[in-house]
């Protein structure tokens, strides 16, 4: 028995056995196993007698011996599982409470910072949610699948949501286990003609399975032949209210602009979340109808263009998606020979749409990359309020060290001490949960109004799925934000504390705490600084000189007025100034663009156009560099064209008199070049300025730019309202101010703003709490410190720096870090997005780096200054 | 006959019979293990012991605390009259049936293959 005060037996499977059946009963057992073991170890190897160790105590574990004591133990002294845990459970909660309401300062620090933390987490949680449950509705949600393309032309590979049209066909014919097929052309745009003007709706091509594959609930009409025939009209009921009022609507005609008479085969009931997006189905059969009537073509039979079309198959439940793919990628190899990159077919399931971002979606796209770059910053935000809470309660770990050595010397154990401060970290949790809860709800209509279609996409209502992933969300924050402490907690040592030596928390979690402080500090900084930046950069914008006059210029729709009616009765007014027209807004996103060759040979370039009258150019206060404005003579086609600078450089002619005159070949006709105009914007700020003429032709004018004089504009534009009815008595008079027209386009900028502020908001307001509680923690500590030093003689202010210099560092070292990360990040990153864009200067960081140490200087200031006018006798006195 | 015994069972009562005032977990094991050639597990025989003492056919108490098995006690069995009978009432059935199975169960040793 020489060797068995070394080699023992391994621990674990006795702690195993203890923690089934109770030690004291299974003790003759547990004495069998360790004697087999030390008689094992002489007989063989260490390694094989603890694995045949392991091997006994399993094989007892699994006995009826162990079982019949177990059982004899528990009727004799009651189970101690359910019940006994039941009872320390009740005094934790009780211990825990108490805990919380004594250190009422520290609680409001901990709840307020982690609601707010919370609260971006439950958004972006419940975002995450809604992103989940689209489509749920379908009852045949598992077994529907969408063909997508990929395309992969060398360069850059995509993914279209779409295909070409004749996939439809060759799937129907060509493959078994499928159920359903049904194909969507998504271009529907009607304009319905509604006494004198249109109503616009948007829908889908839809086949007419579509009611069989998808669930979709119909109120009127039979779901079986409502999109069967040709020029049927299936509405929702949103849409049907917006066309009909107090009348049945099926049956009834509707003349759509462009197309022809559409009978009314339906009306839907609305729809939950869906990717589909839309208010107007028409059979898919009405495509080939207008291509007949109409003469269009919509590409049914093409292989090439995979814009408009989508293909949706329901499969047999079980059967395998992969042959499908296959199946279409071997048969489809013929049709792409010829095309420039390459097309291969995929599938999709349906249910998976809504979390992927394809090009060519067919209704809402939900940017999934954006939901994250959202969950990121979520905890970007919550984390730094589980670490305040971490270092708080470690921080005041001396006062509660006391309590915790006597729980141990009474006979607690350390996985009760763990508990115990666990429990005490989900209760204040829970609490902080009901708050970030009402903050979501009152914040959730600001997030929705910020996202494009956002209450379509997110309903953000507190469901049972939001609310148990809410709940789960709360717990997992409090056991995160409690882990640390409740493990440092539990591994004191009780005799330390209780000897009252102060050494615990050694160096290296000063440290890290120093550096969770700069962090946070850091990252409200870089917030911040995105607020300032994003604010000049709107500022720019908004002052930039687009090179055109926009001051008190009213865009008129003419519709169907008479242009040189309109041009003499508005001319009439005394308030307007000059009358102009053009066939679109400068500065707006909606500008056509057109090819254009030279006479020789060439390439085409692609070029911004407008068409405007002769007038347009003194209107707008534009510049003439060479050459002439249109003449102002009766319209006899087009001859000429007006051109940018960028246009001259685009197709090498160096100065503008050596343009003019220069002929160009548009849309199959020869237009020369009149005259040469100075650049101007005539896209968004956002993009550079590109090729662009001026047209003349008169057909093709939509707006009146009608100039007024400043005065009082209310009554101006009653005054212009009222000359419309004389011109044009069946339309509704439609006008904008230009400059609101071009500001629109920065509605962005306001709520990146937005964002970036309310994120900074929350981030410096969490930062600013954790280092208060520091700063509280540190100047209770070093009271007498201040006492001694005031009976010394130290001034008040200098009591006040002593204290603050420490933090003052680490907000320095914060700001060092954070203002190169920042501006590398707005500069190179952000707003490289934008061609005209305001460089990120030293004002917008020094005003982020002010306001940053004016809050932190507050939150420190208010501790110290008064620890500092303590009178000495107060603290020194119980010594 | 009160209570149908094993084969196993029987084995473990005898030789706690055997083993007399030194029949605990770890000798029986033992014994059995020696005279069988078999490897039985702690857990199994346990089992058996349990049930024995279910059926009234073994008794057992806690002995002094030894220094091998880490200052745990050792619990030691003995058989009941209960048990004894039994063992009486199995081995009078063996040998009225090997009576009269004699002849059949002769082995022949004789005659090399």
């Amino acid at each position: 028995m020489g060797n068995h005060n070394k080699v023992n037996p391994p621990k674990w499977p006795q702690r195993l056995l203890g923690w089934y059946c109770d030690p004291l009963a299974a003790e003759d057992l547990l004495g069998d196993v360790d004697e087999i073991f030390y008689y094992n170890l002489e007989h063989m190897s260490a390694r094989k007698a603890r694995w045949k160790y392991v091997w006994q105590v399993f094989s007892l574990l699994f006995s009826k011996a162990v079982r019949k004591r177990r059982k004899e133990h528990r009727e004799k002294y009651g189970s101690e599982g359910f019940f006994k845990g039941f009872y320390l459970f009740n005094s934790y909660l009780k211990v825990g409470f108490r805990n919380l309401v004594r250190y009422r300062f520290y609680t409001i620090i901990n709840i307020v910072g982690l609601s707010m933390g919370m609260t971006v987490g439950l958004l972006a949680l419940a975002a995450y949610v809604d992103v989940e449950e689209v489509d749920d509705f379908q009852t045949n949600l598992d077994n529907i699948y969408r063909v997508i393309t990929h395309y992969d032309d060398g360069d850059r590979k995509r993914t279209y949501a779409s295909t070409s049209a004749p996939v439809s066909d060759l799937v129907k014919e060509q493959f078994t286990g499928i159920e359903q097929v049904v194909s969507f052309n998504s271009s529907f745009n009607p304009e319905i003609v509604l006494g004198k003007g249109t109503v616009p709706l948007f829908g889908y091509y839809a086949d007419q399975s579509f009611f069989d594959v998808f669930t979709f609930e119909l109120l009127a009409g039979d779901p079986a032949t409502a999109l069967s025939d040709p020029y049927s009209l299936v509405l929702t009921e949103k849409a049907a209210e917006k066309l009909f009022y107090n009348v049945d609507p099926i049956g009834k005609t509707l003349e759509v602009q462009d197309a022809g008479i559409f009978t009314v085969t339906g009306i839907m009931k609305e729809y939950p979340r869906s990717h589909l997006l839309f208010e107007a189905l028409t059979s898919y059969s009405t495509l080939a109808a207008l291509e007949k009537a109409n003469d269009r073509t919509f590409g049914l039979n093409d292989w090439g263009p995979v814009t408009n079309f989508y293909t949706y198959v329901q499969l047999a439940p079980g059967k395998d998606v992969s042959s499908l793919v296959n199946g279409l990628n071997a048969s489809i190899t013929a049709q792409f020979e010829g095309a420039r990159g390459s097309v291969s077919f995929g599938i999709q399931a349906m249910s998976d749409i809504a979390k992927t971002d394809h090009s060519n979606e067919i209704g809402m796209g939900w940017g999934t990359a954006a939901l994250a770059v959202f969950l990121v910053l979520a905890l970007l935000i919550l984390l730094p309020a589980c670490f305040n809470y971490a270092n708080i309660s470690i921080s005041r770990s001396l006062k509660r060290a006391k309590e915790i050595g006597l729980r141990k010397v009474s006979g607690g154990q350390s996985s009760h001490i763990f508990l115990q401060f666990i429990m005490e970290t989900l209760l204040m949790s829970i609490v902080s949960l009901l708050v970030a809860v009402y903050l979501f709800v009152l914040i959730r209509a600001e997030f929705q109004s910020m996202v494009v279609q956002g209450s379509r996409a997110f309903d953000l209502e507190i469901n049972f799925q939001t609310g148990v992933t809410f709940v789960l969300f709360g717990l997992l924050t409090g056991i995160l934000a409690g882990l640390l402490p409740a493990i440092y907690f539990s591994k004191l040592n009780p005799i330390e504390t209780l000897r009252n030596s102060s050494a615990s928390g050694g160096l290296s979690k000063v440290r890290v705490k120093k550096w969770l402080i700069v962090t946070q500090f850091a990252l409200s900084l870089i917030f911040i600084m995105g607020v300032a930046v994003v604010i000049k950069q709107y500022r720019y914008a908004l002052n930039y000189d687009m090179g055109f006059a926009y001051e008190q210029v009213l865009d008129v729709e003419l519709k169907d007025a008479d242009q040189d009616v309109f041009r003499t009765e508005f001319g009439k007014l005394a308030e307007v100034e000059n009358v102009s027209m053009s066939s679109s807004i400068p500065g707006s996103w909606e500008s056509t663009s057109t090819w254009v060759k030279t006479e020789v040979k060439g390439d085409s370039v692609e070029v911004y156009q407008m068409f405007i009258d002769e007038h347009y150019i003194d209107n707008l206060e534009l510049t003439l560099l060479a050459g002439e404005n249109f003449p102002q003579t009766v319209f006899k086609g087009e001859q000429h064209i007006l051109v940018n600078e960028e246009f001259l450089k685009n197709f090498n002619l160096a100065t503008p008199s050596e343009a003019l005159g220069q002929a160009f070949l548009v849309n199959g006709m020869e237009l020369t070049i009149l005259g040469v105009v100075k650049d101007f914007n005539h896209l968004p700020l956002r993009e550079r300025i590109s090729s662009f003429f001026f047209r003349y032709n008169p057909e093709r004018l939509a707006f009146a730019n009608v100039k007024l004089a400043s005065g009082d504009i209310q009554e101006t534009i009653e005054q212009l309202e009222g000359q419309w009815e004389l011109i044009s008595p069946t339309t509704k008079f439609e006008a904008s101010f230009l400059e609101d027209d071009l500001n629109e386009g920065l509605v962005s900028f306001i709520v990146m703003a937005k964002v970036f502020g309310f994120l900074g908001l929350l981030a410096i307001i969490i930062s600013c709490l954790g280092l208060l509680a520091m700063v509280v923690f540190n100047t209770e500590s070093r009271i007498k410190e201040m006492g001694v030093r005031k009976v010394m003689g130290a001034s008040v202010s200098q009591l006040a720096y002593i204290l603050s210099r420490s933090f003052i560092k680490l907000i320095l070292i914060a700001t060092l870090i954070a203002v190169p990360l920042g501006y590398f990040f707005f500069d190179q990153v952000i707003l490289r997005i934008h061609h005209f864009r305001a460089a990120v200067g030293a004002g917008e960081i020094l005003i982020s780096v002010a306001f940053l140490f004016l809050m932190s200087l507050i939150t420190i200031g208010t501790r110290t200054i008064k620890v500092a006018h303590v009178n000495p006798v107060e603290c020194l006195r119980d010594e | 006959m009160k209570g149908f015994i094993g084969e196993f069972e029987e084995l473990v009562l005898l030789t706690i019979a055997g083993l007399g005032d030194d029949a605990y977990g770890v000798s029986v094991k033992q014994d059995i293990e020696q005279r069988t050639t078999r490897k039985i597990s702690i857990g199994a025989l346990h089992s058996t012991i349990t049930r024995l003492e279910e059926k009234g056919f073994i008794k057992s108490w806690l002995g002094g605390s030894t220094q091998e098995r880490g200052g745990r006690r050792k619990r030691y069995f003995e058989l009941t009259t209960n048990g004894k009978e039994a063992l009486h009432a199995i081995k009078e059935l063996r040998d009225e049936l090997w009576k009269n199975a004699q002849a059949k169960l002769s082995i022949d040793y004789g005659k090399p293959q």
